[in-house]
């Protein structure tokens, strides 16, 4: 467990950023945590790039983590998680990728290229420390609901970054916002992702 | 939920709230009474925060139809002795200004709060600007959060400062405390169980030019009031050691400073300030004393630290004063940690970045992600008509447009329109191209709640001058750009109430327009028609294309366990024309190795794609 946590979660409209802050946040305040998260929504229902800067523990000021100090970054897609690379630290930092890309608009019309599968995968292998690629969206799919990726990926980072908040108060967080009736389906898309990065 | 929250009887617990949920929730506390608004990002999500709680809370709740009537409404209450608040994005102030400075000169009874929200960057916005200003101008006092704790404890501050000084009070927020999230500590829920009461006085309420003379001296006796209570104001503080290096940092730029002089691992004497204006004095002049060089950290424009250089200057105090008009800082885009890393690094002569280089550098080009119109979004097909109306009558055609989700219509391949400047710009300046002798077709394209806001004086403009120009109104029934918000032709209000829904062709009518049409956005061949015989009309005309907003069409489906019967390609009619991708454009619609697909998830059915493709090889299938 650690003292304090940076991370940005980077992903497109619709993926469900706001909600996996919304309940990483929420968790972190429930065990008494200084929580300070910052969102860039621009117009995400329009399948902009949407992030969240979230920050847990002591000693944090600005709701943005300034560029080199994030501890981790989670990619709901691939190129959005490259995006935001330079605010990963040099020494000892986390990659988590959600490794099926969404095209932008203009990529998949053929107005502009959409950077090369492999390609993306090898600067990604490379961008820090630990890097995790797991198929977040298939595991979703397989779970019944596409829409539990944010979900799967809140469980993957839990996994990989250790932050100090209990199991416990995650999922209560995860039941208490997520909609009426998928609380189950949800609690076993937080547990396939922690299984992911554990099986990887 | 965050809404949860907002009328959470329980002081001291500490929950996750947004700014402007913050914000909401303080002036719950303070009894605010009136809460009205028009959505602008980013703030937008305060009104609709208190009107989902309003009922419960015995709050009146409105989504008005332009900021100037949401402040009118306020101000009326808060002079019938209710407290009361107004929010708006910085654009909307411009539009308050008008009574709003006049309001200063009456003052007000009941604390009235204008919560506005900056937009540094801008990130949603056509400009930056820094609404500092109007407070100063209009000798109001203006307050600045630091996080997202701080606006819920500013807020019954700020109502209490309104009814001490019997003057309207400001808070501002910038994107970035809107849209940011930290524990907040809940306070107390006050009862303020008033009477509204109007009691007659002409002499302050009717400010006709003697009665504004009285007035404006009145006026700056409460402002000098509000300098001096701004002296004592409880989250202006000065903390750190003695130095000969300061930084005086305001609202939110208090958390980026905290932050670099962290990771520079120095200290530095910090003043900061959450009074904007009118500014301490005396606590300014007592913390320049004895330093040799200060900073001024602020959002937008240089406004303190001009006023901090003049309060050196008038008691004779040898400080050097950097910001954003020496160029430590820069004049334009939303401040960051790192940026004021930098300043702060430069005036001591650190060498050291920060750990901000450590980050491995990844060669690798990512492509941009413009925002786009949804797929079955009513609006591209609008575009799609005018577009192919112009190029029948063929000569030319200058596209003025507005405000709303339709300026995703900017990007390829629709290019849908030429100008965009502000609310209601589309048909002011239409009748402009028009009187200034441009001989092309002009059409102005204006969304419902745009038409409703500013769209009507114009329209009755064109009218009157017999300017010949073709408006068309898309109209999707929600204010779909800043969240989905009900407005006249939607049939609610804000507390989700119904209401009579307005249609804008009656509007239109009785303006005197000669010539109107409504169709279905999706009916494209009747469209396209009806914006040619338009444009040929002589005189001012106008196309109400209208179909609902595609999120909320097919959230409603949804809802009832529907689902949208998607269309598909089919290959052995398929000649890979494009005209779909290249004149449409729809997000659901893709092409892979010349092969042209549509997703089924993101299909919703509209079919317009079916109607214009030439092979008529798109059809409707199960879905
Ligand atoms: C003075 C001002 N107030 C508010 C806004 C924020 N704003 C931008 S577009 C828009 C309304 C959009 O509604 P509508 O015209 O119906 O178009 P839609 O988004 O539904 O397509 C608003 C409120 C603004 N830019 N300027």
């Amino acid at each position: 467990m650690r003292e304090n946590l940076n991370v940005i979660l980077a992903g497109v409209g619709g993926q469900g950023v706001i909600l996996s802050s919304t309940i990483i946040g929420e968790a972190a305040v429930e065990e008494g945590l200084s929580v300070r998260i910052a969102e860039s929504r621009g117009l995400a229902q329009r399948g902009g790039i949407v992030t969240s800067h979230i920050r847990i523990g002591w000693g944090i000021h600005s709701p943005l983590i300034p560029k080199g100090m994030a501890d981790g970054i989670v990619g709901f897609e691939p190129m959005e998680f490259l995006r935001h690379c330079e605010y990963l630290r040099g020494d000892g930092g986390f990659g988590i990728v959600n490794g099926n890309p969404i095209l932008p608009v203009t990529s998949r019309i053929g107005l502009e290229k959409y950077p090369d599968y492999e390609a993306m995968m090898e600067a990604i292998r490379s961008s820090a420390e630990r890097v995790y690629i797991i198929d977040g969206s298939g595991i979703a799919e397989r779970l019944g609901n596409p829409n539990m990726l944010s979900i799967v990926m809140v469980g993957a980072l839990y996994a990989v970054a250790e932050p100090p908040i209990s199991r416990r108060a995650m999922e209560e967080s995860i039941r208490r916002n997520v909609p009426k009736g998928t609380e189950e389906a949800n609690l076993k898309a937080f547990e396939e992702g922690i299984r992911a990065i554990e099986g990887y | 939920m965050e809404t949860d929250y907002l009328t959470l009887d329980s002081i001291g617990k500490k929950v996750l709230m947004t700014g402007n949920g913050a914000v909401a929730r303080g002036a719950i506390e303070a009894g605010v009474k009136v809460a009205t608004s028009y959505p602008g990002t980013p703030a937008s999500e305060i009104l609709s925060s208190i009107a989902a709680v309003a009922k419960k809370a015995g709050i009146y709740a409105e989504w008005s139809i332009n900021e100037k009537v949401a402040f009118e409404v306020a101000f009326a209450a808060s002079l019938s002795g209710l407290r009361a608040l107004m929010a708006c994005k910085h654009l909307g102030f411009n539009w308050i200004s008008d009574a709003f400075l006049v309001s200063a000169y009456t003052g007000v009874n009941g604390g009235l709060v204008v919560v506005v929200s900056d937009d540094p960057h801008p990130h949603s916005s056509q400009n930056a600007e820094d609404t500092r200003y109007y407070s100063k101008m209009g000798k109001v006092p203006c307050l600045e959060p630091s996080d997202p704790g701080e606006a819920r404890k500013i807020m019954p501050m700020a109502f209490d400062l309104s009814e001490s000084l019997q003057l309207p009070v400001v808070v501002r927020l910038t994107s970035r405390i809107s849209h940011s999230r930290g524990d907040v500590e809940l306070g107390e829920m006050r009862k303020e169980d008033r009477d509204p009461k109007f009691e007659k006085d002409p002499k302050r309420y009717a400010v006709i030019a003697p009665h504004a003379r009285e007035r404006h001296l009145w006026l700056n006796k409460q402002y000098a009031k509000a300098a001096e209570a701004m002296e004592g104001f409880p989250l202006n503080w000065i903390e750190g050691p003695r130095g000969d290096f300061g930084i005086i940092a305001n609202g939110l730029n208090y958390s980026y400073v905290k932050e670099a002089l962290g990771i520079l691992g120095i200290e530095a004497p910090i003043l900061k300030l959450s009074s904007a204006n009118p500014i301490p004095r005396r606590l300014v002049a007592n913390f320049l004393k004895g330093l040799k060089e200060c900073l001024v950290v602020e959002e937008i424009e240089p406004i303190t630290e001009e006023s901090v250089k003049a309060i050196a200057q008038s008691e004779g105090l040898p400080v050097k004063v950097y910001g954003r008009s020496t160029g430590h800082i820069p004049l334009q885009w939303e401040l960051n940690p790192d940026i004021v890393n930098g300043a702060i690094s430069k005036i001591i002569g650190l060498s050291n970045p920060g750990p901000g280089l450590l980050a491995k550098a990844v060669q690798l080009e990512v492509s941009r992600r413009t925002p786009f119109l949804c797929a079955g979004c009513p609006h591209r097909a609008s575009y799609y008509s005018i577009k192919q109306a112009l190029r029948r009558i063929n000569r030319g055609g200058i596209i003025a447009g507005d405000r709303g989700c339709y300026n995703q219509g900017i990007y390829p391949p629709l290019n849908g329109y030429d100008t965009c400047i502000c609310m209601g710009a589309s048909i002011g300046m239409a009748c402009g191209f028009y009187k200034a002798g441009i001989k092309e077709p002009i059409v102005a394209v204006i969304g419902e709640s745009t038409f409703f806001h500013a769209g009507i004086p114009p329209l009755i403009n064109a009218v009157h001058n017999n300017a010949n120009i073709t408006v068309v109104i898309f109209d999707n029934s929600w204010t779909s750009m800043t969240g989905f918000q009900p407005n006249p032709a939607t049939g609610i209000n804000a507390m989700g109430e119904e209401t009579k829904r307005l249609n804008v062709e009656e509007i239109c009518k009785a303006c005197g327009v000669e010539f109107i049409k409504v169709i279905d956005s999706f009916k494209v061949r009747e469209l396209i028609d009806a914006i040619e015989s338009a444009i040929n009309f002589p005189g001012p005309a106008v196309v109400v294309s209208r179909h609902e907003c595609a999120v909320r069409e097919t959230a409603r489906l949804r809802r009832r366990g529907e689902r949208p019967r998607p269309y598909a390609v089919d290959p052995t009619r398929c000649t890979a024309c494009k005209i779909c991708l290249s004149q449409f454009g729809c997000p659901a619609i893709s092409i892979e190795n010349g092969k042209v697909s549509i997703d089924k998830y993101s299909c919703t059915g509209c079919g317009v794609c079916a109607q214009i493709c030439p092979s008529k090889a798109i059809v409707q299938v199960e879905g």
